[in-house]
């Protein structure tokens, strides 16, 4: 009886020892509003940072999946007040979690990511898997009205005020594009903990996608461009056609489709990526430095676009010359760019120095971004083609 | 005591309850016996007078028949024929009893005339001859005859059982797509007659047995005296004959009073209804319990895993056999703790949720007025009312009940906005992966609940904290001296060949551990390997 009283008695302390959590984390996944894109601006009212959240709203969104979005504003000197002004706003919290998508103004670049960064990687409510952009308009949280101001029936007027509806969910629409283009060769993924990396190490300046309105209705924005940096702080940006370029060098171009011809004027060949691979090869002499990029690429041969067969006239090899001398061209165009107008770093070869010959790198180290400028780059490109779609030969008697 | 073997743990069922103490083996619990004549013996030589006593004893019972009987040569000759109408083969008592005993050409005087009728006159295959109260009592009610002789003071009872019994079928509760059909009934020599034809050996023992005082219910204690653990049929007798109840109209009486753990749900006496499934076990060193008046038979001592083996496992192919059972264990495992995860998961840690299954759960909820964990704890009650009201509905009846309500009521109750969809299609999950082991419904709902409301108040902590326990639990207990785990912590190849999958039958070559001293179960196998 005894041991049954011992035993009721334990039973009933380490019961109640439950009921004292007080539900120490619950909360309703309904009371939430989730954030999905956040933009970072320069503040109006004497405030350093002007922050757009954009949430959804999932308690306007119909039965039929159509997701709305909110946008919240708030102004703060840091980053942190910013946000924690934010969450006084609307009637439910604010979930970061999610969070997809980070924009940052030119200006806010300019003045040094480094500062912007810091909260996005201490504090747990955001994760470092959120995407960086940089605005190619006027200002960041622009782009996250641009749906509502297209044309189309039943979209409600932009205000600016807090909590208004938006055509679709911007953020979303961005970072699903971003998994479909950045393996194709038009930009490339930035999160938060690439850019860490980038930051933290030696010889390579950031480079991040440019978003820019498009005008369209169903896409209202889009990723055009790069946004070049020195170090952490924003200097230029170049377009589209340099950017894949640029992935050109970096290795992130499968999937695409570069078009080759017999000579520049005449580009009409078109060959689909499978693998690439580039290695980097450093040489210092002295004061002479100089890479060796060596670019693989196997492709399939997948469209001429001619009355002319070039397929049987020039036969593979000379195609894969051409297209030799495309990818030489194009590298070389781009880093001309990068070293003659930014004299940024884009592609690491100052990484690729600290890797292969660190004893040299300490030297260089300081003075980097002008020694940049002097590198000598030689492309050494390798396309082969592997196999070849044979629609009926024109012409072939 | 909370100890590991039963010894302090048995409770006695009658009017009054009192729990079992080591001293008062021998039924001294004070409650009143009408039916315990110790050793009372029949009044007197007369053969009225004998009935008169009997009679006086059966008052009231109208079924008692009197039938008195002369010889046709002696006419001095007496005798007196009592039986309970209804229990005995008429046919067999005319042929075999009445007419010897009207025919049978007795000499004048006689010494021991109960002697001669029992070796020569009655043609019945089993006499006995006794003078106790008691066995008389016995014989009439359980479909005997006594045979009263006049001058003599003992009687001679003999067998004219002739009841009918169900016909053998199949069980309900145990179907198979294939192997044997045949399914216990509720007669003890008829149940004992199936397990004699399948184990055609010696070394088959039968110990009868009487359970419940009211009842008086014969049992019978079966197994194959070169495979059994000795340690564990002493305990098994032991704990038997402790028990002191009014009466055992099912095996489940005498399983709740002989288990380890009797509070913890854990099963640790297993009941199966068909006779293959008996003999499978005895063949592993277990012990079974075949009691008269049920088709259910207990064996001892029982595996955790004996719970998700299906007898068909050993009849299908093993690759089939072990898929399915990695599917009812896993169907188990899903039962207890999907709704705890999910709630967990939708109220305490939402980040661990990927964005898309945030987003169409928070839409989901939009509206909904009650809490999580209300709704979860709700919808499983009314799943468990609608299983449980259709269980026992006759046939289609009970199915369409089943059907109908889930669909109508968790299809109204979204649109309702009373409770969200993810909620009924998991309430539908744990329902339908619950089912699939018949045999621990009881316990997959009681850790259901009890899982789900620690979840409920610590996140997955409290989750963890649940399955820690659970496995606490199983690991602790005991079957008769058996960790019921013991199949499936083990560092051989030979033991766990039956636990997880099936492995094939040459693959089966010793017997499970801890069962058994005898391991070895074949030499070798006919298999091509």
């Amino acid at each position: 009886m005894k041991r049954f009283v011992q035993c009721a008695v334990l039973a009933v302390l380490f019961g109640s020892l439950t009921l004292l959590t007080g539900c120490w984390n619950y909360k309703e996944v309904e009371n939430h509003y989730i954030v999905s894109g956040m933009a970072v601006d320069e503040g109006t009212q004497g405030h350093r940072y002007h922050m757009t959240f954009e949430v959804l709203d999932l308690a306007g969104s119909g039965q039929n999946g159509e997701m709305k979005g909110k946008l919240f504003e708030s102004e703060g000197d840091t980053i942190a007040e910013a946000v924690d002004n934010a969450s006084k706003l609307g009637d439910k919290e604010l979930y970061y979690s999610d969070c997809k998508v980070i924009v940052f103004s030119r200006e806010i670049a300019e003045d040094g990511l480094t500062p912007v960064l810091d909260w996005l990687n201490r504090d747990p409510k955001p994760r470092i898997t959120v995407q960086a952009f940089v605005s190619g308009e006027k200002t960041a949280g622009e782009l996250f009205r641009a749906g509502s101001t297209s044309a189309g029936g039943g979209q409600q007027a932009s205000q600016q005020s807090n909590g208004q509806q938006q055509g679709g969910v911007i953020s979303i629409e961005i970072a699903n594009s971003m998994e479909a283009i950045s393996t194709g060769g038009r930009s490339q993924q930035m999160h938060i903990y690439d850019v860490d990396n980038v930051l933290l190490g030696q010889g390579r300046d950031l480079a991040l996608p440019l978003l820019k309105k498009s005008g369209k209705q169903n896409n209202p924005v889009e990723v055009n461009g790069t946004a070049v940096f020195r170090g952490d702080r924003y200097v230029g940006e170049i377009n589209d056609q340099l950017s894949q370029d640029y992935l050109l060098a970096m290795s992130s171009v499968e999937n695409s489709v570069m078009v080759v011809g017999e000579n520049p004027s005449e580009r009409n060949l078109s060959l689909l990526i499978h693998k690439s691979s580039v290695s980097v090869d450093p040489e210092v002499s002295g004061s002479k430095i100089s890479m060796k990029v060596k670019v693989k690429l196997q492709c399939s041969f997948d469209e001429e676009n001619s009355e002319r067969n070039y397929l049987l006239d020039l036969g593979v090899d000379k195609i894969e010359n051409y297209a030799d001398s495309t990818v030489k061209t194009r590298i070389a165009r781009v880093v001309q760019q990068m070293q003659t107008q930014f004299g940024s770093d884009i592609f690491g070869f100052g990484r690729r120095i600290y890797q292969e010959k660190p004893n040299e790198w300490k030297k260089l180290k300081a003075s980097w971004p002008q020694k940049f400028r002097t590198v000598s780059v030689d492309v050494e490109p390798e396309v082969t083609i592997i196999n070849a779609e044979f629609a009926h030969p024109k012409g072939y008697t | 005591m909370i100890s590991r073997r039963a010894d302090g743990y048995i409770f006695v069922l009658c009017g009054q309850s009192k729990p079992y103490r080591k001293n008062a083996m021998h039924g001294g619990s004070g409650m009143e016996n009408h039916d315990d004549f110790g050793s009372a013996k029949l009044p007197s030589e007369e053969l009225e007078k004998n009935i008169q006593y009997i009679c006086n004893l059966f008052k009231g019972d109208d079924t008692l028949q009197i039938r008195r009987v002369s010889n046709t040569a002696n006419q001095g000759m007496k005798f007196c024929l009592l039986y309970a109408d209804g229990m005995i083969n008429n046919k067999l008592m005319n042929d075999d009893v009445v007419r010897p005993l009207m025919e049978y050409r007795f000499p004048e005087s006689c010494g021991d005339l109960v002697g001669l009728l029992q070796d020569r006159v009655v043609c019945s295959n089993s006499v006995e001859r006794t003078a106790q109260v008691e066995k008389v009592v016995q014989a009439i009610v359980y479909g005997d005859t006594v045979l009263l002789a006049e001058g003599s003071p003992e009687v001679l009872l003999l067998n004219t059982k002739g009841w009918t019994a169900r016909a053998i079928a199949e069980p309900e509760s145990e179907r198979v797509l294939r192997g044997p059909r045949e399914g216990f009934n509720e007669s003890l020599l008829m149940n004992l007659s199936m397990i004699r034809r399948k184990l055609r050996t010696p070394d088959l023992k039968l110990n009868l047995l009487t359970f419940g005082r009211r009842t008086r219910t014969k049992a019978c204690l079966c197994y194959l005296d070169t495979l059994v653990d000795k340690n564990v049929l002493e305990n098994l007798k032991k704990r038997l004959s402790a028990i002191d109840i009014d009466g055992t109209l099912d095996t489940q009486y005498i399983a709740e009073l002989i288990r380890d753990k009797p509070y913890a749900c854990v099963d640790t006496v297993g009941s199966t209804e068909k006779p293959d499934v008996v003999c499978a076990k005895l063949l592993e060193g277990r012990i079974a319990l075949v009691l008269d008046g049920t088709p259910q038979v207990l064996t001892v001592p029982y595996l955790f895993i004996e719970s998700f083996q299906s007898d068909e496992d050993y009849y299908l192919s093993f690759f089939f056999a072990s898929i399915g059972r990695i599917l009812r264990i896993l169907a188990f495992y899903i039962s207890i703790t999907l709704p705890a995860v999910y709630v967990a998961a939708v109220t305490f840690h939402p980040e661990i949720l990927p964005a898309s299954l945030l987003i169409s759960t928070s839409q989901a909820r939009q509206g909904v007025p009650f809490p999580t964990i209300l709704e979860m704890i709700l919808m499983l009650i009314v799943f468990e009312m609608l299983r449980e009201s259709g269980s026992r509905m006759p046939g289609l009846m009970g199915q369409t009940l089943s059907i109908v309500g889930a669909l109508v009521i968790g299809q109204a109750a979204v649109q309702a906005k009373i409770v969200s969809a993810p909620i009924i299609i998991i309430v539908a999950i744990v329902g339908i992966t619950g089912l699939m082991n018949p045999k621990i419904k009881g316990f997959t709902i009681l850790l259901r609940f009890l899982i789900l409301v620690l979840a409920s108040m610590l996140g997955l902590y409290g989750f963890l904290f649940g399955n820690l326990a659970l496995l606490g639990l199983l690991y602790q207990t005991d079957s008769f001296g058996i960790p019921i785990m013991s199949n499936n912590s083990t560092r051989s190849f030979q033991d766990f060949k039956d636990s997880f999958i099936r492995a094939p039958w040459w693959y089966m070559l010793k017997r499970p551990r801890g069962l058994t001293r005898n391991q070895k179960r074949q030499k070798r196998s006919g298999a091509a390997k």
